[in-house]
């Protein structure tokens, strides 16, 4: 005891960090004890466990509680009402931009997309000397879209680690905000090469007696069962921070998903920068106009409508097929297309890699792509850009039979990223230092180019 | 010394939290290496069994007071004797990262004339403030006096990962040019922040850091058996721990952390 002070029933209740509960064998007990003494860690034996279901505590001698299991562990059941609220949200109607490269920038430097380098190395993302694949990806810092870890010595497997999250979609649905964040969290970890995923949840949300409050939040975890099983990826740990409320109303409801997935060789291990000139660059997955909620939008001033969907059958075909690109060595490099759609995923790898891209709208597999804007910067789920050697294009193209995917463009010695839109004219057309500085300037100043 | 007679001693404490990878290091390169909890080392009395002593990296005694301080004072109080005997002995002695705080703290680096009573020099809060994890080139600058570098000649660039918080070496500002000359005539200068093609940072962020002194990274004493930097060798042992290996054509087997461990074990083997 720290302070001597404390009735029984408030040491019984203090909620003290750094401590923890162990149940040990009694024969085991003076060999864990000398270990938490080599340590300089204070243990003492406070109980033992009996055959009677009850919960006795006795403090100096003295029984001061004594309560049955049955009690303890068997609340009365009690009913909760839960509404299920649909926001009348309109599609916004507005010109396409004449200048998409500023606009590109400006995504770029948006707080939600913008690197968090700065943050990132506060943390000792190396400790252990086990993390093959860093947050940040070599000399230019790219954005990663999971960690690699190898725990073992003697073996070469390895551990995956992604996130998934967006709450601006809850604005929209919040079953659609919690399927989003699972397929983004198990397409970052597909595209470093993991698979065998496993999710934990971390819900952070306003005050469940609330019924519109209660009716999101089981709108959410309607999703995390249907997209658990349509990914056969079970949930095996989670945390949740309810009661998020100030007197000017509840947090926005927000759902972190963490993705963690294995890598039977890390040496297939890929990474999202650009690797060569002259290779090819395909997408994988299917653009819909889905934008509601999109940064594109917000950039904007808008929410939408549109919020982006999972197809859940659909992106699991993709997943595989990217599994066994990533397996049999024709990926070069792999992204996941989110926050910023297409044009912000292209961004990243070319500046993150030191070459040049030059793409083609035209080619990419949609439905009712008319705009350059929608078809750069729509958020639609389930979809990568891949790199593949020309020499591999070939095998690459088999693989994806059958899968929606289309080579976009090229790899090019040029520092830059030039992007033909839908009438075959430059609609994108930035220098790599000014797409790397845009995006380290909001959040990493200090990062960025001079 | 026959290689397998090596006997290393990964010395551990509360906070500490890269001893693990730094004994596997050694281990690698066939010696035999041991993690040992200080406790243990007051209690056996049996440092001198050991050839060589190292501090690994973490949070010692959770870097309360100052980094590395707690566990200095601790050691010289406990072990101060058996150290004694161990420096004078010339056994070498390595500090990394939270290591070199801890030797530092103890007087045992900068070490102009032996053990010192109180710390010649500070590791002390980053410039621009802040922990900071990320990967650094370093000139080595040494001339052949430190036992940990031999491997490696004067002028060669290396690579290897910072993670630190208090990492901007100082000496006291009246006394900095004429410690900083005797640094250099006697040898003692080994790591330097660089720019990959080895120009030195000359202060200038990111490619120094922490804003350390002189861009300085790694020193030895003045015999060269005792050698702390901030940077982690452990952490650039093996070809998955680099960087950026998913860009490399060719995979060599190991990263330039190897090349501090390998270069002491020879010297204790008298390779060179």
């Amino acid at each position: 005891m720290k302070y001597q002070g404390l009735a029984p029933w408030e040491i019984y209740i203090s909620e003290s960090q750094e401590r923890m509960l162990i149940t040990v064998p009694p024969e085991n007990l003076e060999r864990v004890m000398s270990v938490f003494e080599k340590e300089d860690v204070q243990a003492t034996a406070i109980g033992k466990l009996v055959v009677e279901r009850r919960l006795q505590l006795n403090y100096n001698g003295e029984k001061v509680a004594d309560m049955d299991m049955t009690f303890l562990f068997n609340p009365c059941k009690s009913m909760k009402v839960a509404t299920i609220e649909t926001p009348n949200l309109t599609e916004p109607v507005f010109a396409e931009p004449e200048n998409l490269t500023e606009t590109l920038l400006q995504l770029l430097a948006a707080p939600n997309i913008a690197s968090k380098e700065s943050v990132i190395r506060t943390y000792d993302h190396e400790v252990k000397g086990n993390t093959t694949l860093k947050p940040l990806q070599g000399e230019y810092a790219g954005p990663n879209d999971a960690a690699v870890l190898k725990p073992l010595d003697d073996s070469l497997k390895g551990l995956t680690i992604s996130c998934g999250m967006n709450p601006n979609y809850g604005k929209i649905d919040a079953y659609w905000m919690a399927a989003s964040a699972i397929d983004e969290a198990v397409r970052n970890n597909v595209a470093v090469g993991g698979r065998r995923i496993a999710l934990l949840d971390n819900f952070t949300w306003g005050n469940p007696e609330k019924p519109e409050r209660l009716g999101s939040l089981v709108r959410a975890c309607e999703a995390c069962y249907d997209f658990s099983v349509a990914f056969k990826a079970p949930f095996i740990s989670g945390k949740d921070s309810l009661y998020n409320e100030s007197p000017l109303g509840p947090v926005t409801p927000t759902l972190l998903i963490t993705a963690v997935g294995v890598i039977p060789n890390i040496q297939s291990t890929t990474s999202m920068d650009l690797k060569a000139p002259g290779n090819l660059l395909y997408i994988v997955g299917e653009t819909f106009n889905e934008l509601g909620g999109s940064e594109y939008y917000k950039l904007k001033g808008f929410l939408g409508a549109s919020v982006p969907k999972v197809r859940g059958a659909k992106a699991k075909r993709t997943f595989k097929a990217v599994t066994k690109a990533i397996d049999e060595g024709m990926v070069k490099s792999c992204h996941d297309l989110s926050e910023g759609g297409l044009a912000v995923a292209a961004a990243e790898m070319a500046f993150a890699g030191g070459y040049g891209l030059e793409l083609d709208l035209r080619k990419v597999p949609g439905k009712e792509l008319v705009r350059n804007d929608f078809v750069l910067f729509s958020e639609s789920n389930s979809r990568f850009l891949i790199e593949v050697a020309q020499a591999d294009s070939e095998d690459f193209e088999d693989l994806m039979k059958g899968k929606v995917c289309a080579l976009i463009g090229k790899v090019t010695k040029d520092q830059k990223l030039l992007v033909h839109g839908l009438n075959g004219k430059v609609v994108v057309d930035a220098t790599l230092e000014s797409l790397r500085r845009s995006w380290k300037q909001t959040l990493s100043p200090e990062e960025a180019p001079q | 010394m026959n290689i397998e007679d090596i006997k290393v001693c990964v010395m551990r404490v509360g906070g500490t939290n890269c001893d693990a990878e730094t004994q596997r290091a050694f281990q690698e390169l066939g010696v035999q290496a041991e993690t040992v909890h200080v406790n243990e080392l007051i209690k056996r009395r049996n440092l001198l069994d050991y050839s060589m002593l190292v501090f690994p990296g973490g949070f010692s005694f959770g870097d309360y007071v100052r980094s590395g301080v707690i566990f200095a004072r601790h050691l010289s109080a406990k072990l101060g004797k058996e150290i004694e005997t161990f420096v004078d002995e010339g056994r070498p002695i390595l500090g990394i990262c939270n290591g070199f705080q801890i030797l530092v703290e103890y007087g045992l680096l900068p070490g102009f004339q032996g053990i010192s009573a109180y710390p010649e020099a500070t590791l002390t809060t980053n410039e621009p403030q802040g922990f900071k994890c990320q990967w650094t080139y370093l000139k080595q600058e040494n001339k052949g006096k430190c036992a940990f570098t031999n491997k490696i000649p004067a002028g060669k660039v290396i690579r290897l990962p910072i993670a630190h918080g208090e990492g901007r070496l100082l000496f006291p500002k009246e006394k900095e040019e004429a410690l900083l000359k005797k640094l250099v005539d006697d040898d003692m200068l080994v790591f330097r922040y660089c720019a990959k093609d080895g120009k030195v940072a000359d202060g200038k962020y990111p490619i120094n850091p922490n804003g350390s002194f002189y861009d300085i990274a790694g020193i030895c004493n003045k015999e060269g058996n005792i050698f702390g930097l901030m940077p982690h060798p452990e952490r650039a042992m093996y070809w998955w721990q680099q960087p950026d290996w998913t860009r490399q054509q060719q995979m060599l087997q190991y990263g330039d952390g190897k090349l501090i461990f390998q270069s002491i074990i020879d010297k204790l083997t008298k390779k060179c």
